[in-house]
């Protein structure tokens, strides 16, 4: 074999490189979000991300976006009362009837919406449990960031809706609905970091820390997990 | 972002893959390969922050950040082969590639020539790896590897024939 023929087989090697997203990560870790260049500006451009493998979970989560945005429209700037230059009696009573119309379609939509959110939102929690099965547990991780973040965007949009015809309860069932997705995204979080560092090649205490978090886990108690985990995770090997 | 940041951010950008390749060829598993490059970086973070603080210490300047580079490289490794010899590690994920505008059997085939070179490669001494990654993977200048190795050209010269020599060998019995 010539050396040209050999130099031309080494040169295969330079296909040998690291992934993407981990390297950014790495970026990030080391320096901080002003390290990267293209820092996250909202939950909602985070959606938008390109995800290679789509799962049910974005899926669901961008009708939670959509629906949130919807609501967070009817919420913020729709005009709840208007004033008009010319008033007259008949006027006003003509424009109150109006606004009460409006009033109760605006009631009926945001109901209806509230709805439509606490099913999503229901949807995504039960999807949630597949990512903690993703083969890339950074994407992952990432993935359930978001999930958390719409989740508490959720819980911020319905806590604004102050309808007094709007029963309590659809509030009340959406907002739990939303915690208990922020909830489960932060438990899938602990899972997704557990799994991971289980792959890793740890040191002994590394190894002891991971066995703590992961009884803590399935004793379904997470913030101790997740303190073990995190642990684990900080400990740099020798 | 202040300068320090900067300037780690650009090294960081110039230096990841070459640095995570170099890891990879001798540790042969992703995971560590990323374990041991962010380890590097850590440290190189580190030390790049002192010698950058206005501080009343005396700054710990680094002459010659590549070779400082790969110096933490090589001793990352060089620990986790301890530590493998110790304990066991089994790496869980090996090379994985493929080219998106190739096919199945192309990217497989790909795959498998990459996995011998890199197999060969591991079989010869750390210097003449090193040598080799450096020249044909790195594209670093004889001056520049003879720099990094605190040696002449001419010794870099000899060494780089012989580790071809050897490579091919090894490459030709497969």
């Amino acid at each position: 074999m010539r050396n040209t023929q050999l130099i031309k087989k080494i040169k295969k090697l330079r296909q040998i490189k690291p992934n993407k997203d981990w390297v950014v990560y790495t970026k990030k870790e080391l320096l901080g979000r002003e390290g990267v260049e293209k820092p996250e500006t909202s939950p909602f451009s985070v959606l938008l991300m390109p995800v290679q493998k789509p799962t049910l979970v974005l899926a669901s989560l961008v009708m939670v976006a959509a629906i949130l945005g919807g609501l967070f429209v009817w919420v913020n700037f729709l005009p709840q009362s208007s004033s008009f230059p010319v008033i007259t009696d008949h006027y006003l009573e003509n424009h109150k009837a109006l606004e009460n119309q409006k009033a109760k379609e605006q009631e009926k939509e945001i109901a209806a919406s509230l709805e439509k959110l606490r099913k999503s939102l229901e949807q995504a929690t039960a999807d949630l449990n597949k990512l903690a099965e993703s083969k890339d547990p950074r994407k992952a991780l990432q993935m359930a960031e978001v999930v958390k973040i719409v989740a508490q965007e959720a819980k911020g949009t319905i806590g604004q809706i102050n309808t007094p015809n709007i029963q309590s309860e659809e509030v009340l069932a959406s907002l739990n609905a939303a915690q208990e997705l922020e909830q489960a995204a932060e438990n899938v979080k602990i899972g997704i970091l557990i799994g991971y560092l289980s792959k890793r090649s740890l040191t002994k205490e590394q190894k002891e820390l991971l066995e703590e978090a992961e009884r803590y886990y399935n004793n379904g108690e997470y913030d101790e997990a997740l303190s073990k985990a995190l642990k684990a995770s900080q400990i740099r090997q020798q | 972002m202040d300068n320090p940041k900067k300037k780690f951010a650009k090294l960081y950008d110039k230096y990841v893959i070459k640095l995570y390749r170099f890891i990879f060829l001798k540790v042969g598993s992703q995971e560590t390969a990323e374990d041991l490059t962010s380890q590097v970086f850590a440290k190189v973070w580190d030390r790049f922050r002192n010698s950058n603080r206005n501080s009343n210490r005396k700054k710990e300047e680094i002459k010659n950040l590549t070779a400082y580079l790969y110096q933490v490289a090589r001793r990352e490794i060089a620990n986790y082969h301890r530590q493998k010899a110790k304990f066991q590690i089994i790496p869980t994920h090996s090379l994985q590639i493929s080219d998106p505008a190739s096919s199945l059997e192309e990217n497989s085939t790909l795959q498998e020539e990459i996995e011998a070179v890199r197999n060969s490669l591991s079989e010869l001494t750390e210097e003449h790896q090193n040598v080799i990654i450096w020249r044909y993977l790195d594209g670093y200048s004889i001056k520049e590897i003879a720099k990094i190795l605190g040696k002449s050209k001419g010794a870099v010269r000899v060494m780089l024939h012989r580790a071809l020599k050897e490579l091919r060998e090894k490459v030709e019995r497969l």
